[in-house]
């Protein structure tokens, strides 16, 4: 990959598409889907090993979070649950038990939403901390991100009190816009 | 499928046969198996959006939510399957992460499904450790209804119950993703006339009620089951007590009448009966003074006075009971032997023994649910939105979901016209010429006489106080010989239907019999009065000062020497110029039922104390008949029953029974009253029973303090269906003719007066239930805008209204009205309108200041 960095994990189609780690896959419907993902929107994102997974599944879930229309409980406020979580976690305040959590919520939401937006948030999330298991141990156990406090002032902006702005006012957007210099190198 | 057409569904391995087609939710919850639920409401379209309901179904890849899901021939439903449980769960936990801990002063602990679904479906302990979304709390969306945003968990029956229900969609989702929140618009507050029903259907305390916030818990409230006593809708609520004051009605459901709704007026105006005005011991006339006395003294004195009096009228208010109606006809009729007796005040002259021309009955032949099986449905009569708010309900509903065409004929702008397929604006005195073009001929493309279809349903209600309405009957009556017709006749008040059932009229003898003497009726006895002729007036419930279309006439009457006893519930301006007065109880009070406008019986229990000794009104009847010597031999509910049945003919074979409910058990305590109780508690069969404190598959049982505010449900209002006596078959009876009305315009410059009631007004009880005075409108005067133009008013201007020697300045609103007519309401504070009106064609003059 780019500077010569190994290649860490890659969204096949989409940001719903559970990760691969492994780039010897055929890219089509098939063959994705044998390897427990798919092509979905065809949309390809590559990380390289200075990626931090955390953060991968927070800007992720945060954007399935603001993308949720609210009709259903089970993506509203799961999404929400686990974007607070991931924002601890990322922010070095994770606590052991959090990454049965997410995979709880993410059990929560999947087949049980009114639309697919809910299981493609539960996909990416379950997919995220499956895989890269030892990575969210590791925020844990340090109480900090292994990649370093820079990344935090990009990443999943901590939000404030309860993310709602001011009590009574409408919810100001989701922070988890990144900016074009933090497009994935690919 | 079975050879009968039904489905075979197996529920929890119990198999049931039912028509294919009905709901999941529901099939489970007929035999005991309760599937949670939040969003899915029997009264509203299934969403779908809460995702509670989810159910393991056999075959399908997915837990399929039990409230969208059809039941089919061969279904295999599993609702404690585990992954369903662990669903039911998952939805639960999900809901409490942002729900605030508000349940210490949340007014729906104790009666929230929330808590009783968590209690029984949800996790023990919540594992979120993160900020809770806020709100502002407790924001007043209206004067009667309270927001609270944090606890809303998104249901969305409010704005369901808005938009498809009640067509006013004042409140509504805003906003998007987890920060959706329900709110009213900003410079509108929740101003339905329905929307107390969004807080009894409300899951949480997130849409509160504000004249009940933080009154009372609900395990310290009793309630009994009653009937409304305001509209001739007849809606079944509940009346709940703490400490034996009224402090909460809810509905109760029958879809027969309301479907699950009542009005914010049933809903809120309860504070009357506990009030300090309330008579409480019989009181007579002294010197120009009242001095309490005692009942046997005062029916004592009433009985002297009878006895001597040669000419006696008796006038009964609309809100008294079928029992109390009974009584005061046989009292007049039979007793005191005078034919003069009246209930008819504010419809004073509506011929409802006119429908005897066509039918057996004088009044509905329909039902409202005609109405749901009607093609066409005509209607002439005053706005029911502010008059029969629920009936207005349930035309929406037969036009919108049933496809019912719809056929407004009325001289101005109604709520009707929203959803209208035809408006017919009609000259002032016109309704019966556009009746007459509607029959039979060849129609215009496009025009209503091409969607009068049969079965047709005929509303009539009466349309205007001092209007006479035979002419308008008779073109009914044509239109109704060309088609398969049913009427649905409009009565106004709760008991109004009652008093002419039992002969409270001066043509009718109970049973629509033909009087076996014809009396004067409320106009004539009035005159009498005020001429001098009357020799004593019995009034029972009505205050004629602000209810009868002739304000002059009444001041006359009562002024007059007349011996005067009035049978009431507050001192009101007729009351206080009696010489006897006695006290009445109120509705909540006492055993009763109303006849409802569809001629159906609901009954009443009582819940409350009367203060002081007040009586209900057949009581007192049959004290002042025992008084004069004729013992009636009835003191009880059950008593005056037995002689309903062997003296009314109509009312011969009807099981009041079969409409009593049993009487409440006590409270049951919050700890034990859930689980194991012994059978009372137990669950009809494997799986999910009924939340804590519910009897599932035991009949309804109101008096439990907790049910009555949600998930009731549709089939268990088959312990309320009412009892509407059949027809007769038509007799031939002879009426008085009528003249026809007179000219349509006026020479003299007057417009013709068109009035009706609001729903909120300066009436007896609405005027006194403090909830509701403040969102009273003020009086006003609608016009065409071409004869405001003509006489130099704008619109929001004033105007001078002059007739019958009264002269008033009303506010002009410019409005859908016909030409030569204007409208006023009826009783506002500010103008009694009844004080521009005498005779049956009011006319005021109006003018530019």
């Amino acid at each position: 990959m780019l500077n010569d960095r190994p290649l860490k994990a890659i969204i096949p189609g989409g940001a719903s598409a559970p990760l691969l780690t492994d780039p010897n896959v055929a890219v089509d419907f098939e063959a994705l889907k044998d390897a427990g993902t798919m092509l979905g929107s065809g949309a390809i994102v590559f990380m390289d090993d200075s990626t931090c997974m955390v953060r991968n599944a927070l800007i992720t879930t945060e954007f399935f979070e603001h993308e949720s229309c609210g009709k259903c409980t089970p993506c509203r406020e799961g999404t929400w649950w686990a974007v607070k979580v991931l924002e601890r976690i990322e922010h070095g305040e994770g606590r052991p038990e959090d990454m049965d959590l997410l995979l709880d919520i993410a059990d929560g939401i999947d087949g049980r939403s009114f639309c697919p937006l809910g299981d493609a948030a539960a996909w990416a999330l379950r997919s995220n901390v499956k895989l890269f298991r030892e990575e969210f141990e590791a925020h844990v156990v340090d109480h900090a991100c292994p990649f370093g406090d820079e990344h935090l002032l990009v990443a999943g902006r901590r939000r404030s009190g309860t993310g709602m702005g001011e009590a009574g006012v409408t919810p100001q957007p989701s922070a988890g816009i990144a900016s074009d210099e933090d497009a994935e190198a690919v | 499928m079975s050879d009968s057409g039904l489905a075979n569904v197996t529920i929890n391995g119990r198999t049931v046969k039912t028509q294919p087609g009905r709901t999941l939710i529901d099939v489970a919850e007929e035999i005991g198996v309760y599937v949670p639920r939040f969003c899915y409401h029997p009264g509203m379209r299934s969403v779908a959006v809460c995702r509670l309901c989810l159910v393991q179904i056999e075959g399908q890849r997915k837990l399929m939510p039990a409230c969208a899901t059809p039941v089919t021939d061969g279904m295999v439903v599993n609702s404690v399957d585990p992954q369903a449980v662990d669903a039911q769960s998952g939805m639960l936990e999900f809901l409490l992460i942002n729900h605030p801990l508000d349940c210490p002063i949340c007014d729906r602990a104790g009666e929230c499904p929330l808590q009783d679904q968590t209690y029984r479906h949800g996790p023990g302990s919540s594992r979120y450790v993160e900020e809770k979304r806020t709100f502002e709390k407790a924001l007043e969306i209206s004067s009667l209804v309270v927001l609270d945003r944090e606890r809303c968990v998104l249901c969305w029956r409010c704005v369901r119950f808005s938009d498809e229900v009640a067509g006013d969609q004042f409140i509504q989702l805003v906003d998007r993703g987890p920060g959706t929140q329900i709110l009213t618009f900003a410079d509108e507050p929740f101003d339905s006339y329905f929307s107390g029903n969004t807080i009894q259907i409300c899951p949480v305390g997130a849409l509160t009620s504000k004249p009940y916030r933080f009154v009372s818990r609900p395990w310290n409230l009793q309630s009994a089951p009653s009937v409304c006593a305001y509209c001739s809708v007849g809606c079944p609520i509940s009346n709940e007590s703490r400490s034996d004051k009224l402090v909460r009605v809810q509905a109760l459901p029958n879809e027969n009448v309301n479907d699950f709704w009542i009005c914010d007026k049933g809903r809120f105006g309860y504070h009357y009966v506990d009030s300090d005005e309330r008579l409480t011991n019989p009181l007579v006339r002294s010197g120009g003074e009242f001095e309490a006395t005692s009942w046997g003294a005062a029916v004592q004195g009433i009985a002297e006075k009878l006895k001597d009096a040669e000419k006696v009228g008796v006038i009964a208010g609309g809100h008294l009971t079928t029992e109390d109606a009974w009584a005061i006809a046989k009292l007049a009729k039979k007793t005191i032997k005078t034919p003069h007796v009246d209930s008819r005040i504010q419809d004073a002259g509506a011929p409802y023994e006119k429908l005897l021309e066509v039918s057996g009955v004088a009044g509905s032949t329909a039902t409202m649910n005609d109405l749901d099986d009607a093609r066409t449905i005509l209607w002439i009569g005053p706005d029911p939105k502010e008059t029969l708010p629920v009936l207005y309900l349930r035309i929406r509903k037969a036009v919108l979901e049933s496809g019912a065409k719809l056929i407004v004929v009325a001289p101005r702008r109604m709520s009707l016209d929203g959803f209208a397929t035809h408006v017919i604006r009609c000259e002032p005195h016109g309704e019966a010429t556009a009746l007459k073009n509607l029959s039979s001929g060849i129609a215009s493309p496009g025009a209503a006489a091409n969607d009068i279809g049969d079965p047709l349903v005929l509303c009539w209600a009466p349309s205007s106080p001092g209007r006479d309405e035979a002419s308008t009957l008779d073109a009914l009556f044509e239109l109704a010989g060309e088609h398969e017709t049913k009427f649905l006749v409009g009565p106004p008040h709760a008991g109004s239907q009652g008093m002419i059932d039992m002969g409270v009229h001066p043509a009718l003898d109970a049973g629509y019999a033909p009087a076996s003497e014809k009396g004067m009726d409320t106009r004539a006895i009035l005159e009498a009065a005020a001429t001098g002729e009357l020799d004593a007036l019995l009034i029972f419930g009505a205050d004629l000062t602000g209810d009868f279309p002739d304000a002059g006439l009444v001041q006359r009457a009562l002024d007059s020497e007349v011996y005067l006893v009035v049978i009431e519930l507050f001192p009101t301006d007729t009351a206080t110029r009696a010489d006897v007065l006695l006290p009445s109880a109120a509705y909540s009070e006492r055993m009763g039922t109303f006849t409802n406008l569809e001629r159906r019986l609901q009954k009443l229990e009582p819940l409350n104390t009367p203060p002081g000794g007040a009586l209900e009104p057949w009581r007192v009847c049959a004290r002042i008949a025992s008084a004069l010597g004729d013992d009636w031999g009835v003191s009880s509910f059950d008593e005056v029953w037995e002689a309903m049945q062997q003296e009314v003919p109509t009312h011969a074979g009807i099981s009041v029974g079969s409409l009593t409910q049993p009487s409440p058990p006590t409270a049951l305590n919050y700890e034990t009253g859930f689980g194991s109780r012994g059978a009372e508690a137990q669950v009809a069969g494997p799986g999910g029973g009924y939340p804590k404190g519910h009897r599932s598959g035991a009949p309804f049982q109101t008096g439990q303090n907790w049910p009555l505010s949600w998930e009731i449900r549709a089939f268990e209002a088959g312990q309320r269906p009412g009892i509407v006596p059949a027809a007769l078959p038509r007799k031939e009876t002879a009426m008085n003719g009528h003249s026809p009305a007179s000219a349509v315009r006026a020479e003299d410059g007057t417009l013709a007066l068109y009035t009706q009631r609001f729903i909120y007004d300066q009436g007896t009880m609405v005027s006194r239930s403090k909830a509701l005075k403040a969102i009273a409108k003020k009086p006003f005067i609608e016009m065409h805008p071409d004869d405001a133009a003509s006489l130099q008013l704008t619109d929001g201007g004033e105007a001078i209204v002059e007739a019958n020697g009264t002269q008033v300045r009303l506010r002009v609103v410019l409005a859908d009205i016909a030409r030569g007519a204007v409208f006023i309401p009826y009783d506002q504070d500010g103008l009694k309108a009844n004080s521009l009106i005498s005779g049956t064609d009011p006319r005021v003059e109006v003018k530019a200041p």
